[in-house]
């Protein structure tokens, strides 16, 4: 059940109906009922057992750590201890919170990457057994990769670190946390929900709010939208561009262009249809995209694509890996063998690459993720070592950097940069990325735009009219995000231009939208990580 | 505290660190900046900041680092 589908928008009435006919106090059951429904109905009931047992394993180990951290501070308040009493209690709990915390992690972590592994290592498998015998020697048909496992498994074990970590108290309720786990708008595809901002969300009274559920059917719209009117039509380009065989340069940067937006509506247009829903219900959940292509630097951008990603791998991985022993102890190292500024590029450049090394196996395995996680550290660690040089260069040639044309360029040098992220992914391959780069490079053949060539990939003059069209749409929209609400500009405006706006959306969705055999639209791009 | 200043200060000049707040909220340091600052907090200090005082509130001004710190040497 794709949430795209006349089945969800059903599903979605039912939940709803049944979620505001139910007392304040017992709706949250309603959502844990639905979103158990929705998980069957989506996913498959053999993937079921997978999530209830992650979610036993975390919300059971993380009561165990809360229990002894209780245990351990009742100790600590006896006046009769001294520091060193207090030191070895301490460390006595330590370890015995460590030992519970390895088993989770193990657990959970380790079906999280038998899952994700075990196909690639399959592949690799056969290549080598076709290379001795001939012929395939393992099957992949029995390995499955259960619905949402990378996002519940993320959003759980950001819980159980940080009751670990003592940023807040264990969850005494299995069933609120299996609903935090298992929550339908944000298991599929996320956001990775943060227990302190869902799991209180989730605690709160569910009151009716119709200022509330209209800004959530406006924001699902505005999802809708993306997705259907724009990341579907880009799809059919540049999925037709990148079918492996070889094309004109231009018509391959037009598809690298495409493929930008695409993405990037296709997973924004998810997230605002889910954040939408989530609305709907009075739950407000965690925003996972500020407008990334107006970002001026790697970076930055990275704090506005995909932020609950980010900001997980940020706080989960970049943080401890920073503050562990052995990096300070190579730290230690660094800072006696080179300069200040030497130690620094090291201390930066150790957490970074491991970061990105795993956000790219997040994505998927293989060669093709690991290059684009080594594309991404390589950037970042590049913009920040150098930026004393970067700075040196602006001034040298006298370049006004408080100018507009300034920012632009930094814009579009940004863009730039996702784009060679995204040309290491999308054509299906390193092997297509370079036979892409080579025809970019050696046969542009830029008259291929304007012949009538590019309308030989699936869009014709009217359907990239109405892409263009819309893309400046969104242009527009994002620019006016920026500064302000448009959803709070739209309530102040009369009834009467509400409801034009509103119909033109939905009209226009109905009309341009692209839906596919049984009018089941694309499947969305980050479903499969 | 002036301590505390003078170190965000060698990371990002053109700030006054005595009266900025949430330097991290409005991302006036990122979280490379951090990774350089605990490094030189530590050194400085000499204290161990470990992951449950990695919150952006315990380094959002120059004055919350400075309360982390004490904290910290209380410990």
């Amino acid at each position: 059940m794709a949430i795209t589908s006349v089945w969800f928008l059903i599903f979605l009435f039912i939940a709803f109906c049944a979620f505001y006919c139910c007392p304040v106090r017992h709706r949250w059951v309603v959502l844990l009922v639905s979103s158990i429904c929705f998980y069957l109905l989506a996913g498959a009931v053999r993937f079921f057992p997978f999530i209830l047992f992650t979610s036993c394993v975390i919300w059971g180990c993380g009561k165990k750590i809360g229990k002894l951290y209780e245990e351990q501070n009742e100790k600590l308040s006896d006046s009769a201890l001294d520091r060193a009493g207090k030191r070895q209690i301490k460390e006595q709990y330590k370890k015995r919170a460590k030992r519970i915390l390895m088993l989770a992690l193990v657990c959970c972590v380790g079906i999280l990457c038998v899952t994700k592994f075990t196909r690639y290592a399959v592949e690799y498998l056969n290549l080598i057994a076709e290379s001795v015998n001939g012929r395939a020697a393992f099957s992949a048909k029995w390995i499955i990769v259960p619905l949402g496992i990378s996002y519940y498994t993320f959003s759980t074990v950001g819980y159980f670190l940080d009751v670990y970590w003592k940023r807040y108290t264990y969850e005494p309720d299995f069933l609120r946390f299996f609903l935090y786990a298992i929550y339908f708008p944000h298991i599929v595809q996320g956001p990775i929900s943060r227990y302190s901002l869902l799991g209180q969300e989730l605690k709160k009274e569910l009151k009716f709010d119709s200022r509330r559920i209209v800004f959530g059917m406006e924001l699902m719209l505005w999802g809708f939208f993306k997705k259907l009117v724009i990341a579907d039509r880009l799809n059919i380009f540049v999925s037709s561009v990148y079918d492996g065989r070889e094309h004109a340069g231009s018509i391959f940067l037009a598809a690298m262009l495409f493929d930008a937006f695409q993405i990037y509506t296709d997973f924004s247009g998810y997230t605002d249809i889910v954040r939408g829903v989530s609305q709907i219900f009075g739950v407000e959940l965690e925003q996972n995209f500020n407008h990334p292509f107006f970002a001026k630097t790697v970076p930055e951008y990275w704090r506005r694509w995909h932020m609950t990603l980010g900001g997980w791998f940020k706080d989960y991985v970049y943080y401890p890996c920073t503050i562990s022993p052995l990096m300070k102890k190579i730290n230690k190292k660094a800072k006696k063998a080179f300069s200040e500024r030497g130690s620094r590029f090291v201390a930066v450049v150790i957490p970074v690459f491991l970061t990105w090394t795993l956000t790219g196996l997040w994505h998927g395995t293989g060669k093709t993720y690991l290059a684009w996680g080594i594309y991404y550290s390589t950037l970042i660690t590049v913009s920040v070592a150098f930026q004393p040089e970067f700075e040196k260069v602006t001034r040298f040639f006298r370049i006004r950097t408080d100018t507009f044309s300034w920012q632009l360029f930094r814009m579009v040098r940004t863009f730039c940069c996702f784009m060679g992220g995204r040309l290491l992914t999308s054509p299906g391959g390193l092997g297509r990325t370079w036979m892409v780069i080579r025809n970019v490079v050696a046969h542009l053949r830029p008259w291929c735009l304007i012949d009538g060539t590019v309308f030989d990939y699936g869009l014709d003059w009217p359907q990239l009219v109405l892409a263009a069209f819309s893309i400046l749409l969104l242009w527009g929209v994002s620019m006016l995000q920026e500064r302000a609400s448009v959803r709070e500009l739209l309530e102040q405006q009369n009834i009467l231009f509400r409801g034009i706006i509103i119909f033109a959306a939905v009209f226009s969705i109905l009309i341009f939208g692209i839906y596919g055999s049984g009018y089941n639209a694309a499947a969305f791009i980050y479903m499969q990580y | 505290m002036e301590k505390v200043v003078e170190i965000l200060s060698s990371l990002k000049s053109g700030v006054d660190f005595n009266t900025a707040e949430s330097i991290v909220t409005d991302k006036v340091i990122d979280s490379i900046d951090i990774a350089s600052l605990i490094s030189m907090i530590e050194e400085e200090f000499d204290v161990e900041i470990g992951m449950e005082y990695m919150e952006n509130e315990n380094f959002d001004s120059a004055a919350a680092i400075w309360e982390m710190i004490q904290e910290l040497k209380e410990e």
